[in-house]
Parts: structure tokens; C-alpha cells; sequence
């Protein structure tokens, strides 16, 4: 007879044969020394031979009992006298090693063997004791402990069933991380049956014995095996459900992209290798985020009297803090406090000692306090064993730790026990917001005889750099990161106090900084390390750069605090620049000086404009002629940079290169020599590369210079292809926020700064965007902070600076479509309206004004054909790109037009390009609409940025508050009215300041009246009543000249 | 805490946060005259593979993901997950 027996050895499971010769009691002693390939014939007899076949060979030394020094049958019954250890009259029987040969079988197989119906069942059911002679089944029977581990497997099945199961993480002692599947297995039946399964364990089981360690002192504890077979059971099940889904599949591509922590932990959960893979810091945030979510599985805490609580305190030296070795014992204080009032704290001796003033939170009697403490502290001490290390002592107040287990209560048991409802105080240093050990790029100036033949101030000055280790902002030495190395441990003392590390990063950072601390290149290659910092492996991220001098100065942008110096006010300038203008003015000139590109990103309505032309005359002062800059600007902003230009700085000499009399070849080079700004626009750059590429241009300026965001594109290329000393982008756009169109920017700027476009999607964008990685924004942001400069309307130092109204106008051009739409209808009306007069005379000046404003604002909207694709309108089009501006900074803004129909198209436009929903108040909206979209608006918090208005319909008696910004599409020519309308959100309960764009086409009637308008203001005011009436009153001459079209006004998208 | 009996040879789900309040297990040589024998309770324990009484319970406990912005729907994929083991659980049962 055969008797199969098995042993689980936390790696494996084991079936060994025992060889018995006669029957029962016989006194015959069995042989463990079946071999292998017997015991597989046998087990291929039985169950399946595919799981047989995998198994491996092997071997273990069991502590089984022996008589005289032979190993007892596992059937034969003990003599009732017979006492371990204890000689008894014949014979004495002792638990001796015995080396027996196995056939191992990994986990998933053993559950599949187990679990397996057909006559394994048949063999391990039977029971050789209760069968005589064993010969249950022929001549193979299965003992107790292969009935018992395949009840173990029934019940891993039935967790799995039951979907009791959840993924994890998991660490070990070497900081390595592991993704695994763990049984659930806290529900009161399962509790249950695992007690049950626990309890009745065969001792056999239990006959490995722990190597080098006494089988009385240190017995083999049944809950630690089956919990191991039920975990690893658990982890290689799911696991191999996995194997061939689609979806795990997919996770462990190693092809894909995607790098995320939570995405490397999804992998370590469904392919062959659970270990976690990436840098310590993402693993450690894993680790957390899961534990604190699987946290909510167990039982919190709930209902109690009063609440257990820990309080963690490190050693104190004997000359304070500093003083404090490694080897000092960390104190754990055990306190109780009420559940309902914190601020009511037992010591642990209150519950300890009767006293006569026994504590009001308190139950009665104490001894339920005493024992519910108690069952809180046995809970606890599942998460943190030292708190329990001697189950029968009295309970402590106070646990002494070394410094490995303070380190785990830190940073395991403390988040768990917390989320389980306990209290728990950590050290101050400990909280999440502590100082961090960060790397640090120092990069200094080099003396001017040092640095030789190189330009003083460029990217290609040569500099020194000198990595630091830092912790805020103290240093840390090499010999202290050396000491920490070699202790091994993973909390150190640094100058009184106490932080946490990573000694094997602390080994990466000592090898790197003595290879690469500290040596001299140029100031590109410098800043190049810190946007590598990946590649460094330096064991400790990099968090910053720290300049000296000029690189100070340069890392800092226009900070206000820096020393950057600060420029008058430039001469020639007509205006007044304020504060943060002049600032915006120094930065651009020291970027200029220093030959590298800036991009100005004020917030829309900063003055973006007229710091560009206050840079153009602080170049000029004194006579000096530094050369002259392309500007390159959307169509529809030439007219309003002309116009700009000659209101600010009319002594700048300017020519538009646009429009079919512009100048080519060399009479065009000859031209630019004498000019200080050529305005052209994004379309020639690409058309006209040949002429605009011959000048050596001392700067290239891109207004919007998002349209350069598509790297690909034509006028993207040729743009970049431009020689210039220096390149400006302005733009109102929170590029920082667009990493596609800040990787097209600064590219231009400043080329290879931000490398390829692929690496730095790799490196930024993508774990930016897709994955929110806060440290790497923040190396990007400190990365392009030197070449960005963005204020915005809010900030404290532009606030004071501003008036809490601000009004601009906004001049667009009109299309070619919409310029000979004009002139036709002008040259038909001005015919009639001379040969009228009376009644009819003041009809057709009206009806021709109406006409003229409708085709100023979309040919759409005078023609009736609905058709609205881009580039068939300057003012639309300058519209949306001023409201993408506004959606991306989450603003809110009205938009008011005279007329219903040109509202219908704006919504049709607006909500197609800017893709929100766009809501329209218009006469034809009852009560009951206009309510609700004024509360819709008032209350949508960003999801309905922008609301659409007739101005007679929504132009008073509205509070609208949650808009900051007022657009006038089209003008009523009464400030009166206009002025209503911006009140409707410029009133009281609007806490930020206000813009009002007022929007008119260059060199149309728009233009002029507005003009008429300004310059007669107290005429204006007189015939404000009269709305447009005022019009008809004018001779044909005078509404020719007014309503003419100049030549300025057309934009033009062709040679 | 408890050592596991021997040291694992392969890398292995975690023995540390195996649950230490069930009652310890006697030395061996105490319990030498049942060596062999489980004990009579293994039987009591009712064999239940059966489908959950509450499908994804689990997931419903643990609430959203705590990888919101993640680049797989994880708890999409735990869903198939529990159902796909499930059904493999109930066919080995």
C-alpha cells in the first residue's frame, strides 16, 4: 500500500509516498523512500498526467516520529501510554529528520490537482486508519494532509467564486515592489471557516521546521501556512485567468507608451513578473495609493467608546535631537481618546488602575475597557505585530521600537491604522508636505578670463555647474550621503532631524556625484542636464536649478524680486507703461542681449503690443540702430499692429509686407534696411520665404505665435527656417498648459532646447498630460521659466496696477470677400442716396449703414447664405481666438451683438470652434428661458463660458456676474447703451476685474465714427440720444468720406 | 509575526500582512499522537463553490479607482477580471 502525503512549503506543494508493507499495528516501520518516478506512475494512475508530468522532483526533510530510531507508519495508532520524548516500556518515540523524496507542484497546478474530481477524490477521501489495512483504493490511499490541503484548495476556489479577492502591492524588506492578487477574506463566514481551517491542520503539515531554529521553541505556525497557500493560491489563479485576455494583453504590451506608475503596477499584476518596475518614488506612490484603497475592505473601527491612539516619538540624544544615535530606541505611547471628543487623552495607566475619578469616557465598567483596548490593540497588531509582542503580558502604555520597526509604523502600519479609525500622531517631519531629499543643478558664471573666446551672456557661454544633494534648502554633503549609504537604513538623522531615505539610492547618488559633481560646459548643455534628468540615474530627482550673476538673473525670468534691471521709460514712447510693462520691457531687452528667444504670455489685455514697441525704442535710444524685426502676425491683426504702432511709437518706421503691391527681390532687402519693423503675416512667411529669408533680420516677433503649434505645417517650417539675432513669441495662450504648442514655441525660440518633438512628448508630455506628474510639470516649468514670462490679470502685483474696468478697442480687417461685398453695396447706395432725399434720403443712409455694419460683421450675416468657415470674417475670427483665450483661463465673458441673426452664427461658430455650449438670450426667448439661462450661466462654473446676448434683450437688468470679460461685437454708436450692457457684469458682487473689448474693422465706417466719436466726445454726448439718427443728417460728401473704404482695411490672403 | 517555515525560492506574494490572531499552533512534539490526523472539525466546513451573492461587492466596497486619471479603466478591468475568474472558479468547483 501507497500513502500519499502532503506538504506545503510555501513555494510549492509536495506529495510524497509512504511504503507500507503489512496491516494495521503490524509494527512494521513504512519507508519514505519512494522513488519519484514510482510516486509519479502512481499519481498518473489517478488524476491527470499532464499535471503530473510538470511536477518536479525534489526532496525535504521532515520532522516525523520514529521508534527505535525508524519512522512509525502515518496509520498506526499510538499507544495510549506512549508520552513523546517519554521512554516507555518497550520503546520511545521522538520526532527525528527524515529525508523524503517529493514530487513538487507549483500552486495554480496543485489547486487544479486538488480540486481535480475522478479518483484522486476517490484516494484522498479515504482514510487508512478507518480502512484497515489502507487498501482503499487498490493500493494508493491518500492521508489526512492531502485531504486537508485539498480542502485548503476547495476554499481558495470558493474565494475566487465568490469574486473575494483584490488586487495589491506589496513591499519587501529590499524597497523592492510587487503587484499581487490577495484573498478577501474578512467577511464573518469566511473568518470563520478559516479558524476552522487553521485549527484542524494535520501536524504533519507542519513538519518542515524553520531552518537552524528549534521545533518547540519556534513551532510552524498553521495560520502562517494556509494564509501563504491561500495568498499565493489566490495571486497565480487570477494570474493564469489572465493569460490570453485581451485586456491583460494589452496592459503588458511592452510596446505601448504609456510608462504610468498605476500602468506599471497593472502589469506587474497580470504578466509573469509581479515585481513593479520604475523609480522608488512612483512605486512608493502606488504603494500607497493602493493600500490606502484596499484599506476600506477591512473593518474600521466604529462605534467604540473612546478610540485607541499612538503617538510616535523618536529618541531624544542626550544633548538634544542631533545628538540622537541610530541605535536609540524610538518610544510608541499608547493613549485612548473619546470617540466623540478628541481633545479628551487617557493615558494607558487610566485604564489600568482603578481609580476613584474614573474617567467620564469610560464604559462601566472598567474591565470592558480594558478589553476593548485590548481587542484594539490585537486588530492593530495586525498591521504592526510589535504591538503585541507578548499577547499574555499586561497591557503596555509604551512600546519601545528600533529604528527598522519605527520605520515600518511610519511608513506601513501608520496609514492603515489611521484609515482603520485609530489615532495616530507621526512626527512633524513625517507629514506629507516634508522637505524632501532633491538634486539641485548650481550653475555658476565663469570669470570673463575663463571663459575664453565664448560670448559672455549666450547659451554657448561656457559655465560651471556643481550638482548638489539638498534637503529644502540646506545641503547635504557627500559624507553625510556616504554615511547614509553604508547604514543601510532607511531613516536618518540630519542635523537633529530625522527624514527618510533610500539607501540604495543613496549609493546611485554618492556613485554619481563622485563621477559627475561638479565640471564646465556650456550654459545649453547645463540646462540640457536638468531636461535629461531621467537618463542621470542619480538615485535622487532632480527638482531644480540655482543660478549665480547673469544666470541668476536669467533662471528667474522677470521675477520682481530679482535684480534684473529695470528700464525708464523709453523715449518716443506716447503713453504710459506701467510697472509691470517696464519689467516685461527689461526681460525681453536681457534676453536680447543675451541672444536668447522669450515668449511674452501675458494674459490677454496686459499690453502685449506696446511692450514689444517699447522694446523697439529702448533699442533705438541714443542713436543706435540695432536692425530691424519681422513681425509676423495673423491677417486680420495687421491693420490693428499698424495702428498700434503708429499711436505708441509713431518714430518706429514701419512697412506692412502684404497685399499685392507688396515688395520683392532686392528693392524689398533695400527697403527693410531703413525700416525698424516689417509687418507680415503667417501665410507669406511660407509664400514670400525667398524674399523675407534675404534680410538678416536682427529679431523674428510672432503675434499669436500659436499658429506655429502644428510643427509640420508650411509656415511653421519657414518660420523656424528664418535667420534672426533673436526671436520674441507673443502670445495670450497658457502655453504652459499646451505642451504642443509650448514644445512649437520654444523650439522656435530657442531650437533644441526642449529636444525633439517625440523626446519630448515622451519625457513631458505625456506623463503631464495623461498622467498628471506634478514633479515633472514642475521640472518643466523651472525648465522654460527662464524663456516665459506670463502675468496674469489676477496677480496681486498686476492688480494694484490696473483700473478694476479695463476698455479696449479691438481693430480687426475685413476679408476680401467682405471688402468688395462693401464696396459694391457702397457704390449702389451712395448712387441712390444722392438722387434722394426727404424720408427716403434718411431710409437708404440707414438701411446702407445697416448693410455696411452686417457685412463688416460676417458676409454671412448681410448675404443670408450660412455659411461660416473660417477666414470669411477678420472681426469672427478674432473673436474666437479671443475667446479661446478666455475659455482657457476659465474665465466667463458676455458677448453682445445688435442684431438676433449675427448672433445664430456666432453660436453656430463659437460653439464649433471652441466646443462648449453656447447660450443665446435673444427677444424670441420667453421669461421662463432667459431665467433659466441666466441661472444656468451664473451657476455653471466654467461650462458655459460664454454667453451670447442681443443687446436689446440682454442689455439691462441682468446680473451676470460670472463673466469677466464684455465683447461688443458690433457697435450702437451710444456709449449710453453699451455702457448698460457692460454693467451687466460690471456691478456689484463682481470680484475680478473687468475687460470690455469693443470690436470695430479698420478702415470702415466702424472705424470712423468711432474715431468722429472720440474726438468730438461732447458732441457725442449731445447726440447720444439720438442713436444713429444723427447719421441722416450728413451731406453725401460727408457720408462718402465716412463710410468709405480705405485701402488698409482689407486683408488679403493672396499675392 | 510569523516566519514563514522556510525561505521562498521564487518572488512571492508578501507572508507580512498574513493575519496573527489565530491562536498559536502547539510544538510538534506535543502533538506527536496525532500526527497524522486532522482534526474532526475539517469536516464540518460546508463546501460552497457558488457564485458571489452580490456580484463586484468588492469593487462596490472600494469605490472609484485610486488611479482616476490612469491610462486603463482599471476598474472596468477588475470587473472582467472578478467575472472572468469567477466562471473559472465555478468550473474547477
Amino acid at each position: 500500500m501507497i500513502i500519499i502525503h502532503a506538504i506545503w512549503t510555501n513555494s510549492a506543494l509536495h506529495l510524497l509516498g509512504e511504503r507500507c508493507a503489512g496491516a494495521k499495528d503490524d509494527g512494521q516501520p513504512s519507508s519514505f523512500d519512494l522513488e519519484p518516478s514510482t510516486l509519479r506512475q502512481c499519481l498518473g494512475d489517478v488524476c491527470d498526467s499532464l499535471l503530473v508530468s510538470g511536477a518536479t522532483d525534489s526532496e525535504l526533510t521532515l520532522h516525523l516520529p520514529h521508534d527505535d530510531g525508524r519512522p512509525l507508519p502515518s496509520w498506526r495508532q499510538q499507544p495510549p501510554s506512549a508520552e513523546p520524548g517519554v521512554e516507555s516500556a518497550e520503546r520511545t518515540i521522538s520526532l527525528q529528520p527524515c529525508r523524503v523524496s517529493t514530487l513538487a507542484f507549483t500552486v495554480a497546478d496543485a489547486v487544479d490537482l486538488l480540486s481535480a474530481g475522478g479518483r484522486l477524490r476517490d484516494v484522498s477521501g479515504v482514510d487508512p486508519l478507518r480502512n484497515g489495512n489502507g487498501n482503499g483504493n487498490g493500493d494508493l490511499c491518500g492521508g489526512a494532509s492531502l485531504r486537508y490541503w485539498r480542502r485548503v484548495a476547495w476554499f481558495v476556489l470558493e474565494l475566487l467564486a465568490r469574486q473575494r479577492f483584490v488586487p495589491s502591492v506589496h513591499r519587501t524588506d529590499q524597497s523592492q515592489y510587487m503587484g499581487f492578487w490577495r484573498p478577501v477574506l474578512d467577511d464573518e463566514p469566511t473568518a470563520h471557516n478559516l479558524r476552522i481551517l487553521i485549527a484542524s491542520m494535520p501536524p504533519v503539515c507542519r513538519a518542515l521546521g524553520v531552518p537552524g531554529s528549534s521545533l518547540t521553541a519556534q513551532p510552524v505556525q498553521a495560520a502562517s501556512l494556509v494564509e501563504s497557500f491561500l495568498w499565493k493560491a489566490v495571486d497565480a489563479l487570477v494570474r493564469r485567468c489572465l493569460e490570453g485576455d485581451e485586456l491583460a494583453h494589452a496592459i503588458s504590451d511592452p510596446s505601448r507608451e504609456e510608462s504610468s506608475p498605476s500602468m506599471r503596477w497593472l502589469r506587474a499584476l497580470v504578466g509573469a513578473d509581479p515585481i513593479l518596475a520604475g523609480p522608488t518614488h512612483e512605486c512608493a506612490g502606488v504603494y500607497e495609493s493602493v493600500t490606502g484603497w484596499i484599506a476600506k475592505l477591512e473593518s474600521p473601527i466604529r462605534g467604540g467608546l473612546f478610540r485607541t491612539c499612538f503617538r510616535l516619538h523618536p529618541p531624544q540624544g542626550a544633548d538634544g535631537p542631533a545628538s540622537a544615535l541610530m541605535s536609540d530606541p524610538w518610544r510608541l505611547t499608547l493613549h485612548v481618546e473619546g470617540s466623540g471628543d478628541s481633545s479628551l487623552v487617557l493615558e494607558v495607566s487610566q485604564l489600568t488602575e482603578r481609580t476613584s475619578d474614573q474617567p467620564r469616557i469610560l464604559p462601566q465598567p472598567i474591565d470592558q475597557a480594558r478589553e476593548q483596548f485590548r481587542a484594539d490593540l490585537i486588530r492593530a497588531a495586525r498591521y504592526f505585530p510589535p504591538l503585541v509582542r507578548d499577547a499574555d503580558a499586561p497591557i503596555p502604555s509604551e512600546i519601545q521600537l528600533t529604528l527598522n520597526e519605527a520605520y515600518a509604523f511610519l511608513r506601513d502600519a501608520a496609514p492603515i491604522l489611521e484609515s482603520e479609525g485609530y489615532g495616530v500622531q507621526t512626527p512633524r517631519w513625517w507629514q506629507p508636505d516634508r522637505p524632501r531629499l532633491g538634486m539641485r543643478l548650481d550653475i555658476h558664471p565663469l570669470e570673463p578670463d575663463e571663459s575664453v573666446e565664448r560670448s559672455p551672456m549666450s547659451f554657448d557661454a561656457l559655465v560651471a555647474y556643481d550638482w548638489r544633494v539638498s534637503i529644502g534648502d540646506e545641503d547635504v554633503s557627500l559624507e553625510e550621503l556616504t554615511e547614509w549609504a553604508a547604514s543601510n537604513q532607511s531613516l536618518v538623522n540630519f542635523r537633529g532631524q530625522w527624514m527618510e531615505v533610500q539607501p540604495p539610492d543613496m549609493q546611485k547618488a554618492v556613485d554619481f556625484l563622485k563621477d559627475k559633481r561638479s565640471g564646465r560646459m556650456t550654459l545649453f548643455e547645463a540646462l540640457r542636464q536638468c531636461y535629461v534628468a531621467d537618463d542621470l540615474d542619480s538615485g535622487i530627482p532632480v527638482v531644480g536649478l540655482r543660478g549665480e550673476g547673469w544666470i541668476d538673473d536669467l533662471l528667474c525670468g522677470a521675477d520682481p524680486n530679482r535684480r534684473m534691471d529695470a528700464i525708464a521709460p523709453p523715449e518716443g514712447f506716447h503713453g504710459t507703461l506701467r510697472p509691470y510693462q517696464l519689467s516685461g520691457i527689461s526681460w525681453l531687452n536681457f534676453l536680447s542681449e543675451v541672444g536668447l528667444g522669450a515668449c511674452l504670455a501675458d494674459d490677454m489685455g496686459l499690453g502685449k503690443t506696446i511692450q514689444l514697441i517699447g522694446l523697439w525704442l529702448h533699442e533705438r535710444q541714443a542713436g543706435k540702430t540695432p536692425g530691424p524685426t519681422l513681425l509676423i502676425v495673423p491677417t486680420s491683426l495687421v491693420g490693428n499692429w499698424r495702428r498700434e504702432i503708429a499711436r505708441f511709437g509713431p518714430s518706429l518706421k514701419v512697412m506692412v509686407h502684404h497685399g499685392v503691391e507688396r515688395l520683392s527681390g532686392p528693392a524689398f532687402v533695400e527697403e527693410v534696411a531703413r525700416l525698424d519693423v516689417v509687418i507680415s503675416t503667417y501665410a507669406l512667411t511660407y509664400r514670400d520665404f525667398d524674399h523675407l529669408s534675404a534680410v538678416d533680420w536682427h529679431r523674428i516677433a510672432l503675434d499669436e505665435a500659436q499658429n506655429i503649434k502644428n510643427p509640420s505645417a508650411k509656415q511653421s517650417l519657414a518660420v523656424r527656417s528664418m535667420r534672426s539675432v533673436q526671436r520674441v513669441a507673443l502670445t495670450g495662450t497658457p502655453v504652459e498648459n499646451r505642451l504642443s504648442d509650448l514644445w512649437s514655441i520654444m523650439d522656435f525660440l530657442n531650437p533644441g532646447y526642449l529636444g525633439t518633438a517625440a523626446d519630448f512628448r515622451r519625457r513631458f508630455a505625456v506623463p503631464i498630460e495623461r498622467y498628471r506628474d506634478a514633479p515633472r510639470s514642475q521640472r518643466l516649468r523651472q525648465l522654460i521659466r527662464p524663456f516665459v514670462l506670463r502675468r496674469l490679470k489676477s496677480d496681486p502685483t498686476i492688480q494694484v496696477d490696473l483700473p478694476e474696468k479695463m476698455e479696449m478697442k479691438v481693430l480687426c480687417n475685413l476679408t476680401g470677400e467682405q471688402a468688395s461685398l462693401y464696396k459694391e453695396v457702397l457704390a449702389n447706395m451712395i448712387e441712390q442716396i444722392d438722387s434722394a432725399d426727404g424720408i427716403r434720403r434718411r431710409g437708404l443712409i440707414l438701411a446702407t449703414l445697416v448693410k455696411l455694419k452686417q457685412i463688416c460683421n460676417h458676409p454671412a450675416h448681410f448675404l443670408g447664405d450660412g455659411r461660416i468657415p473660417s477666414h470669411r470674417s477678420g472681426k469672427s475670427d478674432r473673436l474666437t481666438e479671443m475667446l479661446e483665450e478666455v475659455v482657457a483661463e476659465g474665465d466667463g465673458a458676455l458677448v453682445f451683438t445688435q442684431y438676433r441673426k449675427m448672433g445664430m452664427l456666432l453660436k453656430k461658430i463659437l460653439g464649433g470652434k471652441l466646443g462648449v455650449e453656447i447660450l443665446f438670450l435673444h427677444g424670441g426667448c420667453s421669461l421662463r428661458q432667459r431665467d433659466a439661462m441666466v441661472e444656468r450661466f451664473q451657476k455653471a462654473e466654467g461650462d458655459v463660458p460664454v454667453f451670447l446676448l442681443s443687446l436689446r434683450a440682454g442689455g439691462f437688468g441682468l446680473n451676470l456676474t460670472a463673466a469677466n470679460h464684455v465683447f461688443h461685437f458690433d457697435r450702437w454708436w451710444n456709449p449710453a447703451v453699451e455702457d448698460q450692457a457692460t454693467d451687466r457684469v460690471h456691478r456689484i458682487h463682481q470680484h475680478k476685474r473687468v475687460h470690455v473689448y469693443k470690436f470695430m474693422c479698420i478702415g470702415t465706417l466702424e472705424e470712423r465714427i468711432d474715431t468722429l466719436l472720440e474726438g468730438k466726445r461732447k458732441l457725442a454726448d449731445s447726440i447720444v440720444g439720438s442713436g444713429e439718427d444723427w447719421l441722416t443728417e450728413l451731406s453725401t460728401d460727408q457720408l462718402r468720406d465716412l463710410f468709405a473704404l480705405s485701402r488698409e482695411a482689407v486683408e488679403e490672403n493672396g499675392p | 509575526m510569523i516566519e514563514p517555515t522556510r525561505p521562498s525560492e521564487e518572488r512571492a506574494p508578501p507572508m507580512e500582512a498574513v493575519a496573527t490572531i489565530h491562536p498559536p499552533s502547539p510544538p510538534l512534539e506535543e502533538v506527536v499522537e496525532r500526527f497524522w490526523e486532522a482534526g474532526a472539525e475539517l469536516e464540518t466546513i460546508p463546501i460552497r463553490i457558488e457564485p458571489p451573492d452580490q456580484p463586484m461587492a468588492v469593487l462596490e466596497q472600494l469605490g472609484p479607482s485610486p488611479f482616476p486619471r490612469g491610462p486603463f479603466p482599471l476598474i472596468g478591468f477588475l470587473a472582467t477580471t472578478y467575472e472572468k475568474v469567477s466562471r473559472y472558479a465555478l468550473r474547477r468547483g
